[in-house]
């Protein structure tokens, strides 16, 4: 138990206890003056009396000092701050339409998640069950400020299919620990993606598959976003970006954001590579960039080689960067990208082996049964520490401010003003 | 009594500074409150101007032909003198204490405004009476002298005097220049308005000297409203108007030594007054004028 204040900048109003000493030494042994014809009758009342005003201009000083002061704590917001007394719970959030598809598709049992509530995202909005009523909301974000605002999670587990365009830019940081798979919404799309979003690690993925469409570059991850400065909050582990023809340019923009991460010491960050699968024929991946910034594929992720891994051996790029342009077949009956051109099953299992490590088994994918990964990293998690609990402690302040100001307007009523 | 109190709120209501800060208000306010005091109750207290009848009686060898009444002798055909009150006109001089203490406000009022009142209705009252009246103000930086005459135009000339009337200073100590003012020996009557704050007893001094055994002398007290019963409350500066002197006081610890001090001063000029016989009253805005007017009347009436 102890009093702490949520907002300590309140304190710089102290400075307004100024106030109440300046109209003092203003009004220092003054009160309204009163021209009298006659003073000289009650010219002895002065001495006796002086005492009495003075003891009374430091009580109303004082008063007006606890007053601004009492303003001031409430201002701070205190709050007493109990430890073990509540436990925050873990939360299990599942977007709707993956419950109703995917979810099951997945088997992924809710009963593994015992010790989470379990609410469900539809429509961005959380609801306790998928039949409540639909609210449109434009941004997950909301819904992830709406548990903020709760206060009662320590872990949230979230399920939906890519809303990655809501994580460009800067992430918000919750107070709870935020694991976010990203599960296809088509069988065909980029499979489960797991991100975990903490306060030093993000997950850039490059992943813009929408319906069966690539989706525009720009509701892709904004490179341009990232400054240097705000990479001191990135704990990069891996990227892919993939992007269509005829964006060398942000391609070289890609590099030079991740170059310059890896760059730093600090981030536990190594480009390995830039991996495009062997098995990526040209006749399947036509006119496609695939360009894939992170460790080699089945290489032991803890070694940080020097990769030289280029199975098209086009376009090395010197240095521990390189770039790979694979020429890819395009159906050009279709007119457009399909994802089953893009991610075969080699590229896929070679992506979660990068993920989750180890070996990933074509059966695994081929069922989409990820969960054996995401529970063993969830047991991790499972357990809820002491969390503290905050009271608001502002009502004895406000208490004060009132008989503060009753005594304030007695006395100076009394002084005559 | 309903109708009394009633023309006192009408006049209450003149005593307003915009309304008594020019002439033609002064002489409004002045001409109401003597119309007002001659109406009704009051009219037995007016007394004749030398053209009133007093009494028929025979006549005798000797009296003035002229004083027969011939339109008697036309009825009874019996000499008759008709005998009326002899005219009689006194001089009254107004005399206004100037000093920076008269500017003491209540209500809006200041005392300087309320002594502008009373000069204006008296000197209304002495004009249609025939009177000739003057008014000399006084403080230590300048004297006003407008000496008694009948003139036409005296009543405006008084006006216009009370309404540039400015106060300053205090009254003079050593009354050097004073003597002029006042010549003693005349029948007379002198009405002094004062708010009697005074240091070195200049004041009474001054009121005593003037009382002689042929006129009469009214002094009347200006007290403010706020002054009666000290009604401050709370702690303030009080600073005199005089001096500047300040004395940071609590008005409710003052009180009690205000009105003590008060009292004794209001004794004081009580019994000194009295043994000069010389009128003393204390007037403040909640007075009728028109018991003022007819105190006058009967102080006039000792003279005639």
């Amino acid at each position: 138990m102890n009093l702490i204040f949520l907002n300590p900048a309140a304190f710089w109003g102290l400075l307004a206890l100024t106030f109440p000493l300046i109209i003092h030494l203003l009004n220092k042994s003054k009160g309204t003056t009163i021209w009298v014809g006659n003073i000289s009758w009650i010219k002895k009342v002065e001495k006796t009396r002086s005492r009495s005003i003075r003891l009374n201009e430091y009580t109303l000083l004082a008063l007006r000092s606890l007053i601004f002061a009492a303003l001031v704590f409430i201002l701070a917001n205190p709050v007493i701050q109990s430890n073990q007394t509540l436990v925050k719970r873990n939360l299990l959030l599942i977007d709707s339409e993956v419950a109703g598809m995917n979810l099951i598709n997945l088997k992924l049992d809710t009963t593994d998640y015992n010790a989470y509530d379990i609410r469900y995202l539809h429509n961005n909005k959380i609801v306790n069950s998928i039949d409540d009523s639909v609210f449109l909301r434009n941004n997950l974000f909301l819904a992830l400020e709406e548990l903020e605002g709760l206060n009662r999670y320590g872990k949230v587990v979230l399920f939906s299919h890519g809303y990655l365009k809501n994580i460009a830019g800067a992430f918000p940081k919750f107070s709870f620990e935020l694991t976010w798979y990203q599960i296809p919404s088509s069988p065909g799309e980029f499979p489960i993606v797991k991100k975990q979003f903490s306060k030093d690690s993000v997950l850039l993925i490059g992943q813009y598959l929408q319906g069966n469409n690539l989706i525009s570059r720009t509701e892709i991850i904004d490179a341009g976003s990232f400054k240097t400065g705000e990479l001191g909050e990135v704990n990069l582990k891996f990227a892919i970006i993939v992007t269509e023809p005829g964006f060398d340019k942000e391609v070289e923009e890609w590099v030079r954001v991740l170059e310059a991460i890896a760059r730093q010491p600090e981030f536990n960050f190594k480009f390995k590579g830039i991996y495009a699968p062997e098995s990526f024929s040209e006749d399947s991946l036509m006119n496609t960039y695939v360009i894939w910034i992170g460790p080699e594929p089945g290489k032991d992720l803890k070694s940080p080689g020097v990769i030289n891994y280029n199975p098209l051996k086009t376009n090395n790029i010197t240095g521990p960067i390189s770039i790979i342009k694979s020429q890819v077949n395009f159906y050009e009956t279709m007119g457009r990208i399909t994802p089953e051109a893009i991610y075969n099953e080699e590229f896929l299992r070679t992506v979660f082996e990068l993920f989750f490590g180890g070996d990933v088994s074509p059966e695994k994918l081929q069922n989409s049964d990820y969960r054996q990964f995401t529970q063993e990293i969830e047991k991790q998690n499972m357990v809820a520490g002491p969390v503290s609990r905050q009271t608001d402690f502002s009502y004895p302040f406000w208490l004060a401010v009132f008989s503060l100001i009753i005594g304030e307007r007695i006395l100076s009523k009394r002084r005559g003003q | 009594m309903a109708k009394l109190k009633e023309s006192n709120e009408k006049i209450s209501d003149l005593l307003r500074p915009e309304i008594i800060s020019s002439i033609e208000g002064l002489e409004l306010v002045a001409r109401i409150v003597v119309e007002e005091f001659f109406h009704g109750n009051n009219r037995s207290h007016r007394l004749g101007m030398g053209q009133e009848f007093s009494q028929y009686r025979s006549y005798e060898p000797g009296d003035d032909l002229r004083l027969l009444d011939w339109k008697m002798y036309a009825r009874s055909e019996r000499y008759y003198i008709r005998q009326s009150e002899i005219d009689t006109h006194i001089t009254i001089r107004f005399i206004i204490d100037a000093s920076k203490s008269m500017e003491h406000e209540s209500g809006g009022l200041r005392k300087i405004d309320l002594a502008r009142i009373i000069v204006a209705s008296l000197a209304y009252l002495a004009r249609n009476q025939g009177d000739s009246f003057g008014l000399f103000t006084i403080n230590n930086e300048n004297i006003s002298r407008l000496s008694p005459t009948v003139h036409p135009q005296q009543f405006t000339r008084l006006l216009q005097m009370l309404i540039q009337l400015k106060t300053a200073g205090a009254w003079p100590i050593r009354p050097a220049r004073l003597e002029d003012i006042y010549y003693p020996g005349r029948k007379e009557m002198v009405i002094f308005l004062s708010d009697m704050y005074e240091k070195e007893n200049e004041l009474m001094d001054f009121i005593t000297s003037l009382k002689t055994q042929r006129n009469e002398v009214l002094v009347l007290n200006m007290v403010a409203q706020n002054e009666i019963e000290f009604a401050y409350e709370g702690f303030h500066t009080f600073k005199d108007l005089e001096t500047g002197e300040e004395v940071l006081t609590d008005a409710d610890k003052a009180r009690e030594f205000f009105v003590e001090k008060k009292r004794i001063a209001e004794n004081h000029f009580q019994t000194t007054f009295l043994a000069k016989e010389i009128d003393y009253h204390q007037f403040n805005s909640g007075d009728d004028l028109p018991t003022l007017l007819s105190g006058f009347l009967q102080i006039r009436k000792r003279l005639v």
